[in-house]
Formats: C-alpha cells, structure tokens, sequence
C-alpha cells in the first residue's frame, strides 16, 4: 500500500470510528448523526447520548434559551445524517435533524416568521463538503442517494 | 396538480392523508390527541409510509408533518425523542431510520 493510499485509509477509519460514536441504531447499521459548519468548513460529531439542540448550544457556548431568541446562531451548523453501510456511505441526509424540529416548537411565540433556520448557502455549502470528504475517503458508495432539506 | 392540505402552516399533500386514512392514521387526529399520542403515531407513520412512497414525496411530507406538530405541540419533539429511544429498530427500513435518528 502506498503512502497515499495508507493515508486515505488512515482517515477513513477515524470517519468511521467516529460515526460509529453517534449513532444510535442497533444490530449494525450507523446512521452518523453530524452538523457541518459551514463557514469554517469543519464536521462535528454528535455524540450519541446527547441531542441536537443540547450538542449545538454547548459547542458555540450559548444556551438554548439563546438559541431560542436568536435563530442567527445556528444559522452555519448544517445538520447532516449519513447512512453508512459495510463502510460506505449509501445515503446522505442534509438540512434536518432535532434543532430544528425543536425550534419549530418556538416558531410561533419568538415570531420567527417566514425566516428558514439555515441559509441556502450554507446547506448548499454543507453539502458539497460533506460529499467531497466522503469522497475523498473513499467511503461514498457510488450509487448514494442524497436528500436536502431546506428549513 | 397536486392538493394539499394545511396543518399549523405546513403543506401536507392530500393524497398522502388519504393513503395514511385508509391505513388507519387520521391526520385531523394527530393534532388533537397530545403530544405522546401524536408521537408515536408519528414514528408509526415514518415507517409505513418509507415501504409507500417515492423519495421526495416521502421526506417533504414527513418534513412538513413533523414540522407541524411540533409547531403545534410544544412537546412533541420531547417526546418523539423518548419514543426513538425506545423503538426496537430491527425492521425500521433505511429512510425511516435515517429520518428517525437524525432527530
């Protein structure tokens, strides 16, 4: 093996051993539960034992109460769910996750109006980072389905 | 062209509630009978409805129905949460499992 190939190999296995830690499912499968951060092109794993809402509000530092006032703060962190069997990627969910399901809780009392949580760049952003790293680990099966939400 | 029917806001196609009656899910339910009911009718519904339909009917539906009662009730996404955690997940098929643990 060379030294390109050991390093690709190298990272997909920490890719995998990391969603490995988020997931929630049983009997084998993994669905990796990840926000990207769209502005600073980096992927966060959520781990398993805590929620969306709860991961995102201790990694900027903020509380959800902040959140709640505030939709501007998670407007970057895309949430993205990948499917990974037999350690490739054979689907890719981008744009919903619980953050949003819970804010929609507090759509009406904060007055959100008709304002999306993300902006479409940065889904779109997300997306396309998401897909070149899988790539570039070799994990993204060639016949991947992939789904945006724009929330 | 399409009908749809709207909850809390959320465009919920018509013939996806039509499919979901006959299966015994009424939607007009969902919104009525608490947030625990309406969750785990809901996760019952993710399942049934990944075996139904076509990919981008299915999320835009469950997308807009998830959003809706979680608008409606300010439980819901709690106990959705709780209720995930207890479904045994061996038979749940891909895109509803996707969809489930992505919450």
């Amino acid at each position: 093996m060379g030294i390109f190939s050991k390093l690709v190999e190298e990272k997909k296995e920490e890719f995998i051993k990391k969603a490995k830690e988020t997931n929630m499912r049983g009997h084998g499968e993994i669905n990796a539960r990840l926000f990207v951060d769209a502005e600073k092109k980096k992927i966060l794993f959520v781990p398993h034992k805590i929620n969306h809402p709860e991961f995102i509000a201790a990694h900027i530092g903020k509380t959800k109460e902040d959140i709640k006032k505030n939709i501007n703060l998670i407007n970057q962190y895309i949430p993205v769910t990948v499917e990974i069997a037999e350690e490739k990627a054979t689907a890719v969910l981008v744009g919903i996750s619980g953050l949003e399901t819970w804010l929609d809780a507090n759509k009406k009392k904060y007055n959100y109006g008709k304002d999306k949580y993300h902006n479409k760049k940065y889904v779109n952003q997300a997306r396309d980072f998401i897909l070149a790293v899988l790539q570039e680990y070799e994990i993204l099966a060639p016949d991947f389905k992939l789904r945006i939400i724009y929330k | 062209m399409k009908k749809y029917i709207e909850y809390e806001g959320e465009r919920i196609d018509a013939e996806f509630a039509e499919g979901l009656e006959k299966s015994g899910f009424s939607i007009d339910s969902l919104f009525k009978d608490g947030a625990e009911s309406a969750a785990k009718s809901f996760i019952d519904i993710v399942i049934l409805t990944d075996y139904m339909m076509q990919e981008e009917d299915y999320y835009e539906n469950i997308v807009n129905l998830c959003s809706g009662l979680s608008k409606h009730y300010e439980r819901f996404y709690r106990s959705l949460v709780n209720n995930i955690e207890k479904q045994d997940d061996r038979n749940v098929p891909n895109r509803a499992s996707m969809f489930l643990y992505s919450m």
